[in-house]
């Protein structure tokens, strides 16, 4: 297309032709990115700006946040960091949240992937009001899970356990996880495994094989919403623990934040950071994983 | 292999982490220096088996040393277990663990103005045997308690709790303003405040804030009704009196001459703390712990070049109050009397001052504020402001509803001083009395 | 109308993949062959189990005690049948809340989708050195909401935020957000936004990515130009996706309270008083636990029948199930 264009400016203009069709050329190319390039420069601002202040926040002190609100501090200093990594529950809590958040994922992922499969591809008797119901009960606010599964936690003597945060949050993942994964997996034309089917191939390899890789993609998502749900609970966390020991980062957060005096703003932006950090880097090792999907691509 | 790992991180979170038998931290057996604790006989111990007496105590805040109990330990057979709970949820939650059969710790910390929804609900004991006690055998140590500690937690005839901490508001100001406008410090009254900031604001016009709070939420306004004169029916202040009435004119006054910043009374606290700081603002009404931090401001320092301190006026009517918080043993402890030990234990100096140091509200101990640790880390806090602060017997009005009260005392708070108002100040008081009126009922 | 790249001979998966697209959505066949009834429930069971456990009883809990009352606080608890919601009904505070949170969460949902629309399409078509940026995305997820709020009053800040300073720049007077009550609606919800976001994000570029390219390239063979494409094939191809990434937005948007209470703590005279934060109060504050659950009772009944609405629309523009 680009060289009818080509002939149709070399007819009508006196200027030669290759120099006036190449500028041509690269400002349409330009101007066609342009819907991609300005959204992205807008997401890159919308998301990193907030987290600049925050940077700049954890390098000040309480005082400064207000009275020397540029975004460089004059007098950075690391105190904020050192406060943080100072505190007696920060390394507890950290490997807590990491190690409840990786537990939820796994079991997220054990429990809903079968389920997904099953609403997916069988026809079964109760299958949509079932379906139905593995998703509205999650649309209860989290106060009000508090007691109730505080009374139950209590009654299985499973009070004060990771384990039971890692159930916990696994349960109120689970709707969404499970929704996705239906999608997902409908999504799938059928004939692959009617295929792979024909060659004798059971249940559990149709899965593994054909299933699984194609939805590599949902998986990780599912695993990352997981994963953050047991990162930033922190209602539930409260209602079901009882020491220290088995506290995840949200309750040591909330422990930096009632001081009296001034708000510890430097020490809260600076727990924000550290906890951040690590995951910005995982996240970009794995996010390769997330492209892609049924369509396969040129790359592949 | 990542998998491995995966599985070893899941398998270690089976694992359940028993920490019902220690305290955070490592607690060394014997604890250096003073023990510093009673010259009480020691009758602690389970006198049958001889082991520990175990006492869990429940802090509404941080602030903890690490080693907090070991000569406590050292000294009594008893063992002490704390966790740190947010204080809004301490009530319900033990109403839940009763409910339920969990063991509800012994001894725990909340807002004073919070016993007698505590009492009602049967969550407390009474301590009086035991302050009796504690002053018979530790007479020393329980005469540095100032006594509002024990009046301010005493209800129909007993004592239920110990207000040992409090939170009091001290005026800050920059004294080159103020010097410039030609104003005397103390202030007599909260119009002359208005007056001081009227004059400084003539001589910079565009200052943000001349007059800003530190304090957060509904505590300034209970300081300010106290201060005005304004009688209170349980926690219910009575907007239509003449003290209610002057105030609701004060606070329309601050708004109208723009003496105050909208935005910053919304905030509550950072902006205009910020503000005093960078000279954005003249006079800050601010608790005495965030004196700390005005030391470590950079570039405004304590003294006649920088900022000093002064109390609060009460000219109007006379009577301060504080916002203390405290201890009390709870109804189901099986050991009040080893509980009551822990809360001498914390009132003692030699744990008070590091304590406090770290950053809890003031305790209203005199041997902790005479320490001369304390006294070089708070110099704004002058002998005057002791004086004010030990005189302290009123506190915010400690009632079931107190909080309640609060949340429409912010909003009269926004109506005069952020959205602010046309109305005369008895129209306001005739708007929000009814309001207030109708949680006493 | 479609063109058949594959090789005429070699029936590879992605051949077999176009052209099981090709054909016109099929009928719900039967189960698999050669497959007990009993297995959907097998492998539905545990994840049924779960929700029950987890979710349903705590629903039926809330429903149940919201029916009692206590006169004392933590005294003994009576029936009183619907009285709880006839008071909270009568409630004119609740009512407001009622508005505001309604305000509130259609705002969040008209700006949250927009962008996450605008953003996922953008991310979808971002070339390969522009990848990262999908992990960086995520990032505001991953903040806790008072943290996030500390970043945003910093921000809107009259005096000093980027946000007036911006509009300064633009030649825009920039206005007190938080001390104005219908501003500080806008600055909360754009708080909320930000940080729920990445969720819809990653659930419509999930979507995105599964259109098979050769669908978007037959339209466009058709004559079809970007804007067309984008909103004539590609969103009603994400109908499932968008209607997950609704749902879950306007829930966390209604249950929201760390965002709210630590940017406005329910704003100038109540202005973003929303329900959870009234939830919080009544719980928290006036300790009347049993009234709170018939909130509770309230917005989850709320949530399910938005649920409803948008999964019931969803399914008329969906081309795919």
């Amino acid at each position: 297309m680009t060289t009818h264009a080509d002939d149709t400016i070399q007819t009508s203009s006196p200027v030669p032709p290759r120099a006036t069709g190449g500028l041509r050329r690269r400002l349409l190319k330009i101007l066609k990115r342009l819907p991609v390039w300005i959204p992205l420069a807008l997401l890159m601002g919308w998301t990193i700006l907030p987290i600049l202040i925050t940077l700049s926040i954890s390098f000040k002190i309480p005082g400064e946040v207000y009275s020397a609100p540029q975004l460089i501090p004059a007098n950075p200093t690391l105190d904020a960091f050192r406060e943080i990594l100072a505190r007696q529950g920060f390394k507890g809590a950290f490997v807590n949240s990491v190690v409840v958040g990786l537990g939820t994922a796994i079991l997220t992922l054990l429990v809903a992937v079968p389920a997904a499969y099953a609403f997916a591809r069988f026809r079964f008797r109760g299958r949509h009001l079932l379906l139905l119901f593995t998703l509205l009960p999650r649309l209860i606010p989290s106060l009000g899970l508090m007691v109730p599964l505080y009374r139950l936690a209590v009654a299985l003597g499973a009070l004060d356990n990771r384990l039971t945060l890692v159930v916990v949050f696994t349960g109120t993942i689970l709707p969404l996880a499970v929704w996705l994964l239906v999608g997902f997996f409908q999504q799938i034309p059928r004939e692959l495994e009617e295929a792979a089917n024909v060659d004798g191939t059971n249940l559990w390899l149709r899965i593994r094989y054909i299933v699984l890789p194609l939805a590599v993609p949902a998986l990780i998502t599912i695993g990352v919403l997981a994963f953050r749900e047991a990162w930033n609970e922190f209602n539930l966390v409260l209602a079901l623990t009882r020491t220290a020991g088995n506290r995840t980062l949200p309750y040591e957060l909330w422990l930096l934040q009632d001081s009296v005096g001034f708000a510890n703003n430097p020490g809260m932006a600076a727990f924000a950071i550290m906890t951040l950090i690590p995951f910005i880097f995982i996240y970009l090792r794995i996010e390769r994983y997330v492209v892609g999907g049924i369509t396969a691509g040129s790359t592949k | 292999m990542s998998i491995v790992l995966v599985l070893a991180l899941v398998a270690f979170a089976c694992s359940d982490d028993s920490g019902t038998t220690t305290t955070a931290g490592e607690a060394p057996a014997t604890s250096d220096g003073a023990s510093g604790t009673t010259g009480a006989p020691d009758t602690t111990g389970d006198p049958t088996t001889g082991e520990p007496v175990e006492i869990t105590v429940w802090f509404a805040r941080e602030y903890l040393p690490p080693d907090l109990f070991a000569s406590l330990e050292a000294e009594h057979n008893i063992r002490v277990t704390y966790d740190v709970r947010p204080g809004d949820n301490m009530l319900p939650t033990m109403l839940d663990m009763r409910d339920v059969g969990e063991p509800l710790p012994d001894l725990i910390e909340d807002d004073s103005l919070t016993t007698p929804a505590y009492i009602a609900a049967e969550l407390y004991q009474p301590m009086t045997e035991y302050v009796d006690r504690f002053a018979e055998e530790d007479p020393e140590l329980f005469e540095t308690v100032l006594p509002a500690v024990w009046e301010n937690g005493t209800f129909d005839g007993e004592i239920w709790h110990a207000s040992w901490q409090s939170s009091y508001d001290l005026i800050y100001y920059n004294v080159a303003m103020l010097e410039e406008a030609g104003v005397e410090v103390p202030f007599e009254s909260w119009w002359g405040v208005l007056a001081a900031a009227q004059a400084v604001k003539a001589n910079n016009p565009d200052m943000p804030s001349v007059f800003g709070t530190g304090s957060t939420s509904e505590d300034p306004l209970f300081y300010w009704l106290t201060n005005f004169g304004a009688p209170f029916d349980g926690a219910v202040p009575d907007l239509t009196s003449p003290g209610g009435l002057d105030f609701i004119e004060w606070a329309q006054t601050m708004f109208e001459e723009g003496l105050i910043n909208p935005a910053y009374v919304v905030g509550e606290q950072d902006e205009s703390q910020g503000a005093f700081i960078n000279g954005g603002g003249a006079i800050l009404q601010d608790g005495i712990n965030a004196g700390l931090d005005y030391m470590a401001a950079p570039g405004f320092e304590y003294g006649d070049d920088g900022w000093l301190s002064t109390p609060m006026p009460n000219e109007e009517s006379g009577e301060q109050m504080s916002v203390p918080r405290g201890w009390s043993i709870v109804s189901e402890s099986e050991h009040p009397y080893e509980a009551s030990l822990v809360l001498r234990y914390l009132m003692d100096p030699v744990n008070g001052v590091p304590r406090y140091l770290s950053g809890s509200s003031t305790p209203r101990s005199a041997a902790i504020l005479a320490d001369s640790e304390v006294a070089d880390a708070q110099p704004y806090f002058t002998d005057e402001i002791r004086e004010a602060f030990f005189g302290v017997s009123a506190q915010i009005p400690p009632a079931v509803n107190t909080r309640e009260v609060g949340a429409i005392l912010i909003d009269l708070r926004d109506d005069l001083m952020v959205v602010g108002t046309d109305e005369s100040p008895e129209e306001v008081a005739a708007r929000y009395q009814p309001l207030l009126d109708a949680l006493n009922d | 109308m479609t063109s058949m790249r594959a090789k005429p001979n070699q029936v590879s998966r992605r051949s077999l993949l176009r052209r099981s697209f090709m054909r016109p959505p099929t009928e719900d066949r039967n189960s698999l062959i050669g497959h007990s009834r009993v297995i959907p429930y097998l492998l539905s069971g545990p994840a049924i189990f779960m929700v029950s456990l987890l979710l349903a009883f705590p629903v039926l809990y809330a429903i149940w005690q919201s029916t009692y009352r206590a006169e004392v606080i933590g005294g003994e608890t009576e029936f009183v049948g619907l009285q709880n919601y006839i008071d909270l009904f009568g409630d004119p505070a609740f009512l407001s809340a009622m508005n505001r949170t309604a305000i509130f969460v259609f705002g969040c949902l008209i700006l949250g989708i927009s962008l996450a629309l605008v953003f996922a399409f953008a991310l979808n078509k971002a070339g390969r050195r522009l990848r990262f940026l999908r992990g960086i995305t995520i990032v505001p997820y991953l903040v806790s909401g008072v943290a996030a709020a500390v970043m945003f009053r910093l921000m809107f800040n009259a005096e000093f935020g980027q946000v007036n300073r911006t509009l300064e720049f633009f030649g825009i007077d920039g206005p007190e957000w938080f001390s104005t009550p219908s501003l500080a609606m806008v600055a909360t919800i754009i708080a909320q936004v930000w940080t729920d976001l990445p969720l819809a994000v990653l659930l419509i570029l999930g979507g995105l990515q599964t259109i098979e390219p050769s669908l978007l390239d037959a339209a466009s063979v058709d004559g079809a130009t970007g804007w067309h494409r984008a909103w004539y094939v590609s969103i009603p191809l994400i109908t499932p996706q968008l209607a997950i990434a609704t749902v879950w937005f306007s829930y966390g948007t209604l249950t929201s309270l760390g965002v709210v209470l630590a940017l406005t703590g329910g704003g100038p005279m109540d202005a973003t008083r929303t329900v959870p934060i009234h939830l919080y109060e009544t719980a928290f504050v006036e300790l009347r636990r049993n009234e709170a659950l018939a909130i509770v009772v309230v917005i989850l009944a709320l949530n399910a029948l938005l649920t409803l609405i948008y999964t019931t629309v969803s399914r008329r523009y969906d081309l795919r199930s």
